[in-house]
């Protein structure tokens, strides 16, 4: 097509990048040509009054119009095709733009290790204007004040204060409520056949495997004692024994998988206990020495020694930074008795230069290196070594205590 | 005022002549806007601060569109005018002449004038400019006829006859009537008056019907026969249609295309370069056997030689 044609030769390019279009190749029959590439036309329009257009002028006027028509035509193609060529360098530069941003936002989101500066004021790469950068960095590189060291008492004082969560008194084992409730539910029922029926599996599958069910670590040694004592009476032979232990070892698991000898299990410790406290053969204090170890107290004991272990680290992490709080701070007044001692040289220094410009003046001609620093300079000379010592002493001083240690110090208690 | 068919084709004539002469200045007013929006988007092109923005430009550019759209509408609407007060007058023609055709009140018209007529009528067909993406519709430059399209009466086609000197040949001719029956068309020779045979029934195959818009190269140059392609076309001076090879297709609207006519007389076997419009080159139509070739131009277009043409053209 002629209108592509023209838009390819119709550009400036320069350096690759199309500046601007060459308006002047856009097909356009001017007015001032008007006369001269459409005289039909031209005449009719000249003319007033009715009547303008006759027969005889419809085929120049004809020409002339499909003239105008198809340099109209072709222009709406010409600029078209500009507009798609434009619309075609908006893309590029947008995917251009997009590739940019893109890797930005990668940026952004694989910066994991600013998580902790979360009470930083936000501020995003993308619009890093300085200010805002720099307004953002501030707070962390201000001077201590009299209110962090405030701050930091109040958050040593409150971590210093005694844990007093105590742990409540342990109450009755999830299991011993469980097997009342099975001795209730067999009282209620009366179902004496079900009761048979589980300790006939008892007598079948041996005395040991019962024995293992005991929860009680002592219940369950007291009746081993008794039963071995018993079997031993019984059959002295080695043989005996290993016969009944082969039994308990496969019969074990099918026991354990009875709940409900489980439960038989509790109730009969509860009541041995009962019994042999009756006895006299234990006191109430083994049996509270012997409480067993519950998993969840201990779990619970675990966390708070953990617990105190990080306050107590905490504490002395913030009196360490507290320390060096105190530390900056002094060293800001040095620094700011520093600033005031150079100022004062400064000014000292300038007062010298005024002095010796107004003796220059009045002597003249005559004005003598050597006597005016005699005569002048030795009022100064006292001022100035004084303050020149003071400078150096604070410089001394703060040097001392900007130690990079201290630094490492800060930053390790975060 | 009596009220007659002409007197209502000349009252018809008179309102579009109107309406045409309101709307030049209006053009004229469409056009102003445009060049000014194309001065504003120079301008701003050629800022010499630059620092133009592409979105800017656009939208410039768009302006200039839907100025030059506004432009175009009015143009062709100016241009439908004129086609509609052609119409009205060969409508009006058409009716003259069925009145005639049994009055044996012959139209006489010279040869002359007759051709003076063809010239004219080729200038003055409708010029199709199609709109972006629309497709040149049949009978628009070298897009053929609907293989079932029937011209109407009065349009001008080329029909394979044989004239009174026995020769077979594509004339021009008008189509007078179709014979839906037996898809023959009634068709007078163009030049009856100096002819023996005046009028013709020729089979629909063996007539075509020539193109009754213009088109526009600038905008449709698909629907133009592009160069070193066979066609048929008006020798010019005579009548009837001979096998050429199109040397050049038309670069504007207004152009002619310019054609090397298959003749024997000249050693390469072609004519020099001729100038012919678009509404009388046409398909090459048959691809049947080459009779004999004599060195009369009235004869280079021997392929129509026989009807054996016309009745394999008619399967």
């Amino acid at each position: 097509m002629n209108g592509t044609k023209r838009t390819s030769s119709g550009r400036h390019k320069i350096d690759g990048k199309i500046l601007e279009p060459d308006v002047s190749s856009i097909p356009l029959i001017k007015q001032c040509d008007n006369p001269r590439l459409l005289p039909k036309y031209t005449s009719i329009l000249a003319k007033t009054g009715e009547n303008t257009v006759s027969m005889d002028d419809l085929d120049l006027l004809q020409q002339d119009l499909e003239k105008l028509l198809s340099t109209s035509a072709v222009r709406i193609r010409y600029l078209l095709a500009e507009i798609g060529e434009t619309d075609k360098n908006d893309e590029s530069h947008d995917k251009k733009a997009d590739v940019k941003t893109s890797l930005k936002r990668k940026r952004i989101k694989g910066k994991p290790k600013h998580k902790d500066f979360k009470a930083l004021p936000k501020f995003r790469a993308e619009k890093c204007h300085s200010d805002k950068f720099w307004a953002s960095i501030e707070p962390l590189c201000a001077n201590v004040t009299k209110d962090d060291v405030v701050f930091l008492d109040t958050l040593i004082q409150e971590y210093s204060k005694e844990i007093d969560i105590k742990i409540p008194e342990i109450g009755e084992h999830y299991a011993n409520n469980w097997s009342d409730e099975i001795i209730n539910e067999e009282q209620h029922l009366g179902k004496a056949h079900k009761k048979s029926s589980s300790t006939n599996d008892i007598k079948k599958n041996g005395l040991h495997t019962m024995v293992e069910t005991f929860s009680m670590p002592q219940t369950q040694r007291l009746l081993a004692g008794l039963i071995e004592e018993r079997v031993l009476h019984n059959h002295p032979k080695n043989g005996e024994v290993t016969k009944s232990n082969k039994v308990k070892g496969t019969d074990y698991a099918k026991m354990k998988s009875s709940l409900n000898s489980q439960k038989l299990g509790t109730c009969l410790d509860r009541r041995l206990k009962k019994e042999l406290m009756e006895q006299g053969i234990i006191t109430l204090e083994d049996m509270s020495k012997s409480i067993p170890d519950d998993e969840i107290l201990s779990e619970i004991k675990k966390c708070q020694q953990e617990l105190t272990t990080v306050n107590d680290y905490n504490i002395g992490e913030l009196n360490k930074l507290k320390a060096v709080v105190e530390n900056d701070f002094h060293s800001n007044e040095l620094k700011e008795q520093l600033e005031k001692v150079d100022k004062e040289v400064l000014d000292l220094y300038n007062k010298i230069i005024i002095a010796r410009k107004t003796a220059q003046e009045e002597d003249g001609d005559e004005f003598d290196e050597a006597i005016f620093s005699e005569q002048i300079t030795k009022e100064f000379e006292n001022q100035a070594d004084a303050l020149l010592k003071q400078q150096i002493e604070l410089n001394q001083k703060i040097n001392g205590l900007t130690d990079m240690q201290m630094i490492y110090c800060w930053l390790n208690s975060f | 005022m009596p009220f007659t068919a002409d007197a209502v084709a000349a009252q018809q004539v008179q309102e579009r002549l109107k309406a045409l002469q309101q709307l030049v200045p209006e053009i004229e007013k469409k056009r102003h806007i445009c060049e000014q929006g194309l001065s504003a988007l120079q301008s701003y092109t050629h800022d010499e601060k630059g620092g133009q923005s592409s979105q800017k430009i656009k939208s410039l550019y768009k302006t200039c569109v839907v100025q030059a759209e506004h432009e175009e509408d009015l143009i062709r609407k100016a241009l439908q005018k004129i086609t509609e007060i052609r119409n009205i007058k060969n409508e009006r023609r058409i009716q003259m002449a069925f009145q005639t055709r049994f009055a044996s009140n012959k139209e006489s018209v010279r040869k002359g004038i007759r051709m003076r007529m063809l010239y004219t009528s080729a200038n003055t067909i409708p010029l199709y400019v199609g709109k972006l993406g629309e497709k040149p519709p049949p009978l628009c430059g070298a897009i053929p006829a609907e293989s079932n399209y029937i011209a109407k009466v009065g349009d001008m086609v080329a029909a394979l006859v044989k004239n009174h000197e026995g020769d077979i040949e594509w004339i021009l001719a008008e189509v007078v009537s179709y014979i839906h029956g037996s898809n023959k068309y009634e068709i007078d020779d163009i030049l009856k008056e100096q002819n023996q045979i005046g009028r013709y029934t020729v089979s629909k195959c063996k007539v075509i019907p020539l193109p009754l818009m213009r088109a526009n190269p600038k905008t449709d140059p698909q629907a133009l026969f592009p160069q070193g392609s066979l066609v048929m076309a008006l020798f010019p001076g005579t009548t009837c249609f001979y096998k050429a090879l199109v040397d050049k297709p038309p670069a504007t609207h207004a152009d002619e295309y310019q054609l090397l006519f298959e003749d024997l007389t000249y050693p390469e076997g072609y004519s020099p370069s001729l100038p012919v419009f678009q509404r009388y080159v046409i398909v090459y139509k048959t691809k049947g056997k080459q009779g004999h070739k004599s060195s009369s131009l009235q004869n280079a277009a021997s392929m129509a030689d026989d009807d054996a043409i016309g009745a394999e053209a008619c399967k």
